[in-house]
């Protein structure tokens, strides 16, 4: 496995008597975009904040790229490009002064680099006017090119499809899955639009009240092994339970008209095969695919000790 | 790095329409001080003859002299009692060697007439000393400033050189412009004499030389006040505060300190018992026993505490927009 870019341990945060952040650990790799989800209060932008610097640790670690945010923070933030909350920029300047003056502030950034950003993101054609006349998906895509401005090997976004229209929200997925796998940096997006997540994400944190409920990939059903529930239409739905139940020995519901089954995918591949041999006709196989919604709400909903 | 900071702070100044307004307010000041001197300037023919003014002076040191009577065995100020003196020995000089205070309006007496403006600068700069940090607070664009591999510290020291910077530039507007526009309308006819008394002696000066003292000098309150309001806004995150402290200072304080240093002799650790540099080249400091080391010591102790509170309060805070 590769060298994780971004390593949070243990991390706490308490401001006065509240205590934030308990014990959050994870880490995020190079290429893979991984979500940070929560429900609103549940600690996601504190967290970022901590991650960018703005923020101190009261206790814990969090490094990036091998340096600690909090020890040696010139090191650190090198690496990382961010957008926190809502990309302000300066709407006295046009496009690409802002993104001359936010160059300035990294070693090596050229002209060159500048045009090439605002290619990137589509707003070449309007680099000079202000961006207060910018619409809500321009200022999305040019604090994006802000942010990737010195060839960051993260990239931090906290909501960054807040207030964009459904064209906007899907230039914007494709073109950060499209920068996660050709330039191999790796982006860590907090949201709490759980379906968008979903088509964005490798993998993805949950937190509830400050603290880590669970880390997981997005796709875990590929597996073989894993046992799904599988919901099949045939003609014969009493002749098909008895069928099952007899000799695949497998426990079956009936539920609107339609077999409920709990196996794994190789188990209903040979159920299959086994009904049509008997003259059993299928008119559809459904998996009842869990949503990132379902695992959202089934996290967050029960209690952790 | 400091370098591209600064260069970075000084597109954003000018890039903002309220940077033009304040140009626009300076040159429009240096236009109205010219139409109203040129309308009201002093001819050779409207001056005094030698016996006339010789004789005003004479009355108003009989009159000086009388203050000072009064002060022998009664209320005793260092501060009134070195004004008259001074005064006094001006007078003096001038019957002697036959010099008319009064003259025909000319450059040197228009530049000095627009030293007023530099509190119009003084305001200006307060406003952008204010608005440097604060602005970047409200529009939420500090945190994008913050997550650079720049320290903290250099993104503070910019602005604060920044500022300092766009004071001078005013300043050099100003005075260049005075010049311009006064050599102009004015002509070189006049005294190139500026006389002043300390401790009752007097010392004839270069005029120019004074002029580019007075205006250098009344930096020194630019900075002091551009350093208090950079101290406030960084503190309180507030414009209107830091301004509203700030420019009340810049046209209070050095009467409020008169007024105090009436009473009591601690007024000349107030700011700005101090900040006026000028006196040490001219009519003496407010208090006695003050010096120029001493002033500038208060200057430099005011001046760190100012920084110091502000870089502490913007290094270590938690960015909470």
């Amino acid at each position: 496995m590769e060298e994780p870019i971004l390593t949070l341990e243990n991390v706490n945060k308490k401001i006065g008597k509240h205590h934030i952040i308990k014990d959050l650990s994870f880490d995020v790799y190079p290429g893979e975009v991984f979500g940070f989800l929560g429900p609103n209060g549940a600690g996601k932008t504190t967290t970022i904040r901590m991650i960018v610097g703005l923020t101190n640790v009261t206790s814990g670690e969090i490094k990036i790229n091998g340096s600690s945010i909090s020890k040696d923070y010139k090191k650190a933030i090198e690496n990382v490009g961010a957008i926190v909350e809502n990309p302000e920029l300066y709407p006295y300047l046009s496009a690409r002064k802002n993104l001359i003056h936010f160059g300035r502030m990294s070693k090596n950034v050229t002209e060159e680099d500048i045009q090439q950003r605002l290619e990137l993101v589509g707003l070449d054609h309007v680099k000079d006017k202000k961006v207060k006349r910018f619409s809500l998906g321009m200022k999305q895509r040019l604090g994006i090119a802000q942010a990737m401005i010195h060839n960051p090997k993260i990239l931090i976004l906290d909501e960054p499809t807040n207030g964009l229209d459904p064209a906007g929200i899907r230039q914007m997925r494709d073109y950060l899955r499209g920068v996660a796998k050709k330039e191999n940096i790796a982006i860590l997006v907090s949201s709490h639009v759980l379906s968008e997540m979903e088509l964005m994400c490798d993998r993805f944190a949950i937190i509830k009240e400050g603290k880590l409920v669970q880390v997981e990939d997005v796709s875990n059903e590929s597996n073989e092994e894993v046992v799904s529930s599988y919901r099949m239409e045939v003609n014969e739905v009493e002749k098909a339970k008895v069928f099952i139940e007899e000799q695949l020995d497998t426990t079956v519901e009936i539920q609107d008209g339609m077999l409920k089954v709990q196996v794994s995918k190789e188990g209903i591949g040979k159920m299959v095969s086994s009904l049509t041999r008997n003259d059993i006709i299928i008119y559809q196989v459904i998996r009842e695919k869990q949503t990132l919604e379902d695992r959202f709400l089934q996290a967050t909903s029960q209690e952790v000790s | 790095m400091l370098l591209k900071l600064i260069q970075n702070e000084w597109m954003k100044l000018f890039n903002r329409i309220s940077t033009y307004i304040m140009l626009g307010i300076l040159v429009l000041g240096v236009s109205v001080t010219a139409i109203v001197i040129f309308f009201n300037q002093t001819e050779s023919s409207e001056l005094p003859s030698e016996e006339e003014w010789k004789s005003e002076l004479q009355q108003s040191n009989v009159n000086l002299e009388a203050n000072l009577d009064d002060m022998v065995g009664g209320f005793d100020n260092y501060y009134l009692r070195s004004f008259y003196e001074n005064e006094l020995a001006i007078n003096n000089y001038r019957i002697e060697h036959n010099l008319s205070p009064h003259e025909e309006t000319n450059v040197w007496s228009y530049i000095d007439i627009n030293t007023a403006l530099v509190s119009l600068i003084g305001v200006f700069v307060i406003i952008v000393g204010a608005s440097i940090v604060a602005h970047e607070f409200n529009k939420g664009t500090i945190k994008l400033l913050l997550v650079r591999s720049v320290s903290r510290t250099q993104i503070l020291a910019s602005k604060f050189i920044t500022t300092i910077l766009f004071g001078l530039f005013l300043l050099a507007i100003l005075f260049s412009l005075s010049f311009i526009v006064g050599s102009i309308l004015f002509g070189f006819d006049g005294s190139s004499i500026h006389l002043s008394a300390i401790d009752g002696e007097v010392k004839e000066r270069s005029r120019i030389l004074f002029l580019g003292l007075s205006y250098l000098s009344s930096s020194v309150t630019l900075l002091m006040l551009t350093a208090f309001s950079f101290m406030i806004s960084t503190i309180f995150r507030s414009e209107t505060i830091a301004i509203a402290l700030s420019v009340m200072f810049l046209f209070i304080g050095t009467n409020a300190t008169s007024i105090l240093a009436l009473f009591t002799d601690w007024a000349k650790y107030s700011l700005f018992a101090n900040t006026d540099l000028q006196v040490y080249f001219a009519d003496g400091p407010m208090i006695e026993g003050m010096t120029l080391g001493f002033s500038i010591a208060v200057l430099v102790i005011y001046f760190v505490i100012f920084l110091y509170l502000a870089f502490i309060f913007f290094k270590k805070r938690d960015v909470s927009i």
